[in-house]
């Protein structure tokens, strides 16, 4: 009899935390989320190590200003050929200041979307920073004591990754591993976030890798050396002048 | 006549010296022969991949399209069927087909590449490209089954073969990243590098369903009578089927065109120089041979041989070496030309590198009689330019001066 | 003055060397036809710049040259041209045959430039000329494979073939032989005889001199008399 009844003790204590857990929607999950993850407005100083299927590794450093998914400024420190340059974001524009020919660039259109430098990262996705919740409607998959899956999917097509699958750590809600898919939801790449940090009340990750499922060993690793929130940037900051400066 | 006949045996004289002159103008001749061949062989051949491959005939895009830098999605064609049917019924377009083209990756095991991914008609392609005809290995594609063909470099690259699978990643038309599995059928092997190392062709519906583009293409390229009509159909369709941007080929092809303008200029400037030191040659044979036989101007001006007659003996010295140095230039130019046509100039060397000209592997210079013709021509004319200052020195020297001390 | 002559020279004078060096100081000379005369002096007597100024080589400074009716110094550089190519022969100290040529083909060089001669008629003319100085069978070898006297056998040839009214003959023993040198002037006095061409001669070969019918000394670019 005993043997019956600790399974059954066990499935009512799991029953009553997962209802606790319900109380929170996956819309609710997703602004936990972005409350960490969004940059309202930040400076940081980053290494991008890019690791290409037959063992070519680069690295790259540069620092970086961020507003939103509006703004966005950055600049590379390494390696020597690349110091200096750097890339400037306003709305849907991208302009790329090469020192070395004293030129700029503008990128327009599909060009936005490219990866940098070989890498998974594209333009995009290093200068801006935008709230998930705006853009993905949100379901819960899957919860457990510790993680919850949140599945979302895109209101529309213009986004990179239509599709997405979450793994929220319950404690500090904030993303483990994330899954972007395609626009016929199948999976392309593997974000994991391998090391967090928690400044004031926002848990922030300083080591992610960006995986791909496509290409096998290929992978982007981008860690945080140094990062400020909440900086009041002067108003000439996200200005071509400031580009070519 | 006398004037040709002694300078014909005056040529004679110094054989050493009419052969030297002769053979430096012959080389230099042979040498634009050749590369005359080799420019022409490169263009012929580039014209025909880029018409067979590239740019067909006439095309359509949508308003913007070529103005990118990188054509991408932004600026397609839409309502493509109508469009098709509509271009069916118009004379001077033979055949139309539809293409959808967009960047993308092609992934396969641990290798990715970056690549065009181009949506083709099975049906109609093939009225207007030689594509879908390149394949050396496997099979072409048929259907709309979801099947690729690849470039042979492409799949060299990356070790690919018929039967592999392999991953196309493309970014859709409104943004969202999208990708197939799909397995490789055919290997293709056209001869334009474009087509061989940086192209994957899939059919039409896929890559409208990958770009998320129903019904939608970048092109519409069209076949007409003759190449050299492409022009005007271009114009007359522009007139009739107005919205869409209209092309003929060589405006498309107008990349090609200039680099072939510019390698014909770099090519001038090399045959000025050759021709320079052709000249230089034969107008030192020339004063030379005046300074010989000064004595001999003045006896045949004392007979009566009037300066012009004296001069016109010295011209004919040249052109008769600008004849001989032409005549085997043209005999050894198009005997070169002709073999290397047959065994081609191989382009291994340069691998994959970009040569700018649209073809790969190895050139096949052409014998075009107007070039020849008029290399020929070039050194009678160089000849006679070069003999003109020593024929003038000979035609205007003093009589008795050049009997008495043998100096003009 | 007699102007029977088929040259006349009336006070010519000639310098060089922008007037240095006076070649012919007043020369006057009556030339008939069919004459076989000889031009003496040392060198620098002027007798070669009296033969270019008759065969309208040359202009004088003044005074006139008269040949076959015609002044000289009226015509133009193109008529000269055409009377040397129809009344003028031309025999000269080196021979100068063109070497690239048969005997013959020097020979009718002269009939080339002038009208009225087919290849036929050329060839006809030439060889004839060459059996009356002698050179029968010798008609295809080019110069070099001649002797001296040979050659200016041809020289001679090449002056008639065209039946000229004058003959003009600068030093034309000088670079031959002494024996042979006799032969040449023999020749070209037997061919005066036989075409009735009168001949100029410059020479300061006492036998050539011997020979001669009017003898006519330069000095300092006079005529000694």
């Amino acid at each position: 009899m005993v043997t019956i009844h600790i399974p059954l003790l066990l499935s009512l204590l799991l029953l009553c935390s997962m209802v606790t857990l319900h109380a929170q929607t996956a819309e609710e999950w997703l602004q936990r989320v972005d409350r960490h993850m969004v940059l309202a407005s930040a400076e940081y100083r980053a290494t991008m190590t890019v690791h290409l299927p037959r063992g070519v590794e680069r690295l790259f450093r540069f620092e970086g200003k961020v507003v939103g998914d509006r703004l966005g400024m950055m600049e590379f420190l390494e390696p020597p050929r690349q110091k200096g340059t750097r890339y400037l974001k306003r709305e849907n524009n991208l302009w790329i200041y090469f020192p070395r020919q004293d030129r700029t660039m503008q990128i327009q259109g599909h060009m936005l979307r490219q990866g940098v430098q070989g890498g998974d990262l594209s333009f995009e996705d290093l200068t801006e920073s935008g709230a998930m919740l705006d853009r993905y409607r949100a379901t819960i998959s899957r919860e457990t004591d510790t993680t919850v899956i949140i599945l979302l999917e895109s209101n529309d097509m213009t986004v990179s990754y239509p599709y997405r699958e979450l793994l929220v750590d319950r404690r500090s809600s904030l993303p483990i591993r994330i899954v972007n898919s395609d626009a016929g939801n199948r999976p392309i790449k593997e974000v994991a976030m391998l090391k967090t940090e928690r400044f004031g009340d926002r848990i922030y990750p300083v080591l992610t890798e960006i995986r791909s499922l496509l290409v096998e060993n290929k992978w982007t690793r981008f860690e945080i050396e140094d990062i400020r929130f909440g900086v009041e940037f002067p108003p000439e900051t996200f200005t071509r002048k400031m580009l070519e400066r | 006549m006398i004037a040709i006949r002694l300078a014909w045996r005056n040529l004679q004289r110094n054989r050493r010296r009419t052969v030297l002159t002769s053979s430096a103008l012959a080389i230099g001749l042979t040498v634009l022969i050749v590369q005359l061949g080799l420019l022409d062989g490169t263009d012929q051949q580039s014209i025909n991949n880029l018409v067979a491959y590239d740019v067909a005939h006439v095309k359509a895009f949508a308003p913007g399209y070529m103005d990118q830098d990188l054509p991408g999605l932004d600026h397609t064609l839409s309502g493509v069927d109508s469009l098709l049917s509509l271009l069916d019924g118009t004379r001077d377009v033979v055949a139309a087909t539809a293409r959808l083209e967009m960047s993308g990756m092609l992934i396969h095991g641990g290798e990715e590449l970056f690549t065009r991914v181009v949506g083709v008609d099975p049906v109609r392609d093939g009225d207007v490209f030689g594509t879908l005809r390149a394949v050396v290995e496997g099979r072409s594609i048929q259907d709309e089954t979801p099947v690729a063909l690849v470039g042979d470099r492409l799949a060299s690259d990356i070790g690919l073969g018929v039967g592999d699978i392999v991953t196309l990643l493309v970014r859709s038309a409104p943004g969202a990243l999208n990708t197939r599995t799909l397995p490789v059928v055919g290997i293709l092997s056209s001869g334009h590098p474009k087509v061989d190392q940086f192209a994957v062709y899939v059919p039409l519906s896929l890559a409208c369903d990958m770009a998320l583009l129903p019904d939608a293409a970048t092109e519409i390229a069209i076949r007409t009578e003759r190449l050299k009509d492409s022009e005007l159909v271009s114009r007359t369709l522009a007139r009739i089927i107005p919205g869409p941007d209209w092309r003929a080929w060589d405006d498309l092809a107008g990349d090609f065109i200039r680099l072939a303008r510019m390698k014909r200029t770099a090519q001038g400037i090399i045959i000025a120089v050759l021709a320079l030191l052709a000249a230089v040659g034969i107008a030192n044979t020339m004063i030379m041979a005046v300074h010989e036989r000064t004595r001999e101007i003045g006896t045949l001006r004392a007979f009566g041989f009037s300066s012009s007659l004296i001069g016109r003996i010295f011209l004919w010295e040249g052109m008769l070496i600008g004849l001989i140095a032409g005549s085997a230039a043209v005999i050894i130019g198009v005997a070169v030309v002709s073999y290397l046509g047959v065994h081609g100039i191989s382009l291994e060397a340069y691998g994959d590198m970009d040569i700018g000209y649209p073809i790969r592997d190895a050139i096949y210079p052409v014998i075009n009689a107007g070039s020849v013709i008029s290399s020929f021509i070039f050194g009678l004319v160089l000849s006679l330019l070069a003999s003109w200052g020593a024929s003038r020195r000979a035609a205007r020297g003093q009589v008795v001066r050049a009997l008495r001390e043998g100096s003009l | 003055m007699t102007d029977d002559g088929v040259v006349q020279v009336n006070g010519v004078e000639k310098s060089y060397s922008e007037g240095q060096v006076r070649a012919l100081r007043g020369v006057d000379l009556n030339v008939p036809q069919g004459a076989f005369l000889a031009l003496a002096g040392p060198s620098g007597s002027g007798k070669s710049t009296l033969l270019n100024l008759i065969g309208g080589l040359d202009v004088p400074d003044s005074g006139s040259v008269v040949v076959e009716g015609r002044q000289l110094d009226n015509l133009s550089e193109k008529e000269r041209t055409l009377l040397r190519r129809e009344k003028i022969g031309f025999i000269f100290q080196q021979f100068n045959l063109v070497p690239v040529l048969t005997a013959r083909e020097n020979v009718e060089l002269p009939l080339e430039i002038l009208p009225g001669y087919t290849r036929h008629s050329r060839r006809e003319a030439a060889d004839k000329m060459l059996r009356l100085v002698g050179l029968e069978g010798m008609e295809d070898r080019p110069p070099n494979k001649l002797s001296g006297g040979q050659q200016q056998r041809v020289a001679i040839a090449r002056a008639l073939v065209k039946r000229p009214a004058i003959v003009l003959a600068d030093e034309p023993t000088a670079n031959l032989d002494g024996e042979t040198g006799m032969a040449v002037v023999e020749l070209m006095r037997r061919m005066r005889n036989e075409l009735g061409t009168a001949f100029i001669l410059s020479t300061h070969d006492p036998r050539v001199i011997e020979r001669a019918e009017t003898l006519v000394r330069l000095v300092d670019g006079r005529i000694a008399e």
